[in-house]
């Protein structure tokens, strides 16, 4: 009997030690964010690469976001580089585009079940091309919930969005 | 009279090296998150890439969760792997993975860099133990931390939640 009340004692101390170690569960946010996302891709192209249009403007290396957490809403833009377009024109070893994306997306927001330190956002949208697009993240919130740590999912892209 | 001016000057160097020391930070507490990226000039060009498929090619971003009250550690590591296709669109792929979740780790002020605090750490990833050995440098107030793993090209910001 006093064996098995210290193996109670003893689950019941683990427990509560995981309860109190565990993160606390993020509050959903309100308002809204601003933020930058940057390629962090470890491919690389070379300017004989831009020559041969190796780089598409699919290739978007920065993204400027508008996350409405209110009504559950993204704009996205982005700043595309593609290869250079004439040949023997060594001005500029790139061409910059800058575009809106997507506006008033559909944003989905939840605590994530993985990383319980962060919430998980997924939107879906066609591009500019016309191809679906879906992008899947993680919002990991710092500053009291007035900063937000982005890393993507399913691209290699990261940054950081700021109550407005 | 010489030997005055020596003392003297001896004197107001010392005093001038004790108060250009840093401080010691002190050991932060509550909690902290952040991501932590790879800084390797290492990189891979397309036709490299498409050769590596389907091995990892770089693991660029790691999201941390600093527990400091219960020193404990969460991490999350979005990996690059190449695809094997050829097209610049589709060249690799992302990937987001649990690391480690509660692993432990102890946290002091770094004997070497006086103005940074040392975090060691262990945790077990697919049967491996991995090791975290890094400095985090207070600034902000002690709400913002630079990273800088010390054994790998890893560094990144973690702030106070």
């Amino acid at each position: 009997m006093k064996r098995f009340a210290k193996v109670i004692t003893a689950v019941i101390f683990l427990i509560s030690v995981s309860a109190i170690a565990a993160p606390p569960a993020p509050q959903l946010p309100t308002g809204a964010c601003a933020g930058l996302l940057k390629k962090t891709s470890v491919v690389t192209y070379t300017d004989a690469d831009s020559a041969a249009g190796k780089i598409t403007s699919d290739n978007v290396p920065y993204a400027h976001f508008y996350i409405d957490f209110d009504d559950g809403l993204i704009d996205i833009g982005g700043v595309r580089e593609r290869s250079r377009l004439l040949e023997g024109d060594d001005s500029e070893q790139t061409i910059i585009d800058s575009a809106l994306l997507v506006q008033d997306a559909t944003l989905n927001l939840k605590q994530s079940p993985t990383f319980r330190y962060a919430f998980e956002f997924d939107t879906s949208f066609t591009d500019l091309n016309g191809e679906p697009t879906y992008l899947q993240g993680l919002l990991i919130p710092t500053n009291g919930a007035a900063t937000f740590l982005v890393s993507f999912i399913n691209a290699p892209f990261t940054g950081v969005c700021q109550k407005i | 009279m010489i030997c005055i001016r020596t003392l003297t000057t001896l004197f107001f160097l010392n005093a001038f090296a004790a108060s250009a020391a840093p401080p010691d930070p002190a050991l932060p507490t509550g909690a902290c998150a952040g991501l932590i990226k790879k800084s390797s000039l290492v990189s891979f060009p397309p036709s490299e890439a498409t050769a590596a498929a389907p091995n990892l090619i770089g693991t660029p971003v790691v999201s941390v969760y600093l527990d400091f009250d219960n020193s404990m550690l969460y991490l999350g590591g979005m990996s690059e792997l190449a695809t094997g296709s050829s097209s610049p669109d589709d060249v690799s792929k992302a990937e987001t993975i649990e690391l480690a979740e509660q692993a432990p780790f102890t946290i002091k002020v770094s004997t070497t860099h006086v103005y940074a605090l040392e975090i060691n750490g262990t945790f077990t990833y697919q049967d491996e133990e991995e090791r975290i050995d890094g400095l985090l440098i207070p600034s902000n107030g002690g709400s913002t931390f630079f990273f800088q793993h010390l054994t790998s090209p890893y560094s990144g910001v973690c702030q106070k939640i």
